[in-house]
């Protein structure tokens, strides 16, 4: 479904990512594992045309979008959750879910995919009301996800999204992963936390300064020690 | 001094109040969504006074049609500058300045060869007084009241209730944020300025009217303008509302306390006061 063919993207005086080529096939969870700093979250920015590629190419079911425009790589179907959460942070949780679907005119759609937002996270509908600010870390990263549904999404990137989160609520976050799969959107983690990936994703990506270095079925790489000891601590 | 002079000054305190926030609006809009600070927004203003001008003069129009078309050009000007100068610019603070600094002077002299450097003026279409309880009030600065106090609600409105308001205030908290959610940068941006140049306008026309316009009428709009959003705190609309209020107030009022360059001074000071002890402003973030 999306495929990265030796993407190189370089800031002003670096190149944040080195020649990297991810496949990932629709239906699945593929994950981006790696270290803070390896390139990870350049990877997605570069997914969603927030920065120009150096080189390479992004296809996405089969057309180029590496020089489409944000908004346009959106309507596509290919929606990230940032990290960070990057939240309305002084806008109501209702109003930042209903900009998720900023691109949609569909209104009936939209009720319903409102309705199976607030089924996903029943948090977020008691709060609907609250400045998104004001939200726990958990909460946020809840309402950053449901945003990110709202724009029924083909393929949902997620940066981080266990950040700042405790343990319980990465359990959650975990759920709510193989939930939004099950229903039919394929995902692309990027992630540092180990545990939340061998749980929801069947393959993985080693990131390591800019490049992939190991890539294969998850399972096989978390059973390999020197992964382990060299990536996920 | 007497109740009906007070009355008289708090009127004027509102009215003043009604032109600061139009053109506070106006800057606060393009400063949050663009991240630049449009300093040429006075002139904005001067040309959206003189278009009101040549059309009631030369074309023979009422105020209001003329007030119309002449809002709708400034707008269009605004998007022209949007796309030509400013996007190009958009997030590096410093350039952006400099060549709204370079508008001004281009604008102000482009005004000036054409319609030289003496005041003109148009009537107003509100004349008359309106008496309350023993006051005389003109219908001019009424009307300033009513039409700026109108258009901040119309404002409030169109930013709460329509998709291209509430992707502005998106934008303003999150701009990358923004854009993942499929919000067109650019497209809103030129909206912002299109709103920002019409408040601007207006604000323009309406204070020909009741006194005279010249080519440089626009150095003292973006001079409240920017006490305004500095004390309302940045990029915030109601903010700006606020500190339109607070500064439109003061200069209406302190005059009949003493004169209008100490009043200036108060003004002013007051400002300072208020930032020491809220240096983001009434309702600025952070």
């Amino acid at each position: 479904m999306l495929k990265l063919k030796d993407v190189t993207v370089r800031y002003e005086t670096a190149e944040a990512v080195r020649g990297v080529s991810i496949e990932v096939p629709e239906g699945s969870v593929i994950s981006v594992i790696g270290a803070n700093g390896a390139g990870k979250s350049t990877i997605l920015k570069a997914i969603s045309g927030l920065v120009p590629l150096y080189s390479g190419e992004i296809e996405f079911s089969g057309q180029k979008i590496n020089r489409m425009a944000v908004n346009q790589i959106v309507d596509l179907g290919v929606v990230q959750v940032p990290e960070g959460r990057r939240l309305f942070p002084y806008m109501s949780v209702m109003a930042n879910i209903k900009l998720g679907a900023y691109l949609r005119r569909d209104k009936r759609g939209m009720m319903a995919d409102m309705e199976e937002v607030f089924r996903l996270f029943p948090r977020l509908k008691e709060r609907s009301n609250q400045k998104a600010g004001s939200l726990s870390g958990g909460e946020q990263q809840m309402l950053a996800i449901g945003r990110g549904l709202m724009a029924r999404p083909k393929l949902l990137m997620m940066d981080e999204p266990s950040l700042g989160l405790a343990p319980v609520v990465i359990d959650l976050l975990a759920d709510t992963i193989r939930t939004i799969n099950q229903s039919g959107i394929t995902v692309l983690l990027v992630e540092q936390n180990a545990s939340l990936v061998t749980r929801v994703s069947q393959k993985c990506y080693v990131i390591e300064v800019g490049r992939v270095v190991l890539e294969g079925n998850v399972q096989e790489l978390m059973a390999d020690d020197s992964v382990r000891r060299a990536f996920l601590g | 001094m007497d109740i009906s002079t007070l009355l008289q000054s708090i009127l004027n305190g509102f009215s003043s109040a009604g032109i600061y926030i139009l053109v506070a609006l106006g800057l606060t809009l393009v400063l949050s969504i663009m991240n630049i600070v449009q300093l040429a927004h006075g002139e904005i203003y001067m040309i959206g006074a003189y278009g009101v001008y040549y059309i009631t003069t030369s074309l023979g129009l009422n105020f209001f049609l003329a007030l119309v078309i002449s809002t709708l050009l400034m707008g269009g000007l605004g998007i022209v500058l949007e796309r030509l100068c400013f996007r190009p610019l958009r997030g590096q603070f410093d350039r952006a300045a400099i060549a709204s600094i370079g508008l001004i002077l281009i604008l102000q002299n482009v005004v000036l060869s054409i319609a030289g450097g003496d005041p003109r003026s148009y009537m107003s279409p509100f004349t008359g007084v309106l008496k309350i309880l023993g006051v005389a009030i003109s219908w001019d600065r009424l009307s300033i009241v009513l039409f700026g106090f109108g258009l901040v609600a119309a404002l409030f409105l169109f930013i709460r209730m329509t998709k291209t308001g509430q992707a502005m205030l998106a934008i303003s908290q999150d701009r990358d944020g923004a854009a993942l959610q499929g919000i067109n940068i650019d497209r809103i941006s030129m909206a912002a300025m299109f709103l920002g140049c019409a408040l601007a306008a207006i604000a323009g026309a309406l204070v020909g009217a009741i006194f005279s316009v010249s080519p440089t009428m626009g150095g003292f709009a973006l001079m409240k303008g920017i006490a305004v959003i500095i004390l309302g705190g940045l990029g915030s609309i109601p903010g700006a509302v606020v500190g339109g209020l607070i500064i439109g107030l003061i200069d209406g009022i302190m005059p009949i306390l003493t004169t209008t360059h100490i009043a200036g001074l108060i003004g002013f000071g007051a400002i300072i006061i208020i930032l020491l002890f809220r240096p983001q402003g009434i309702s600025g973030h952070e």
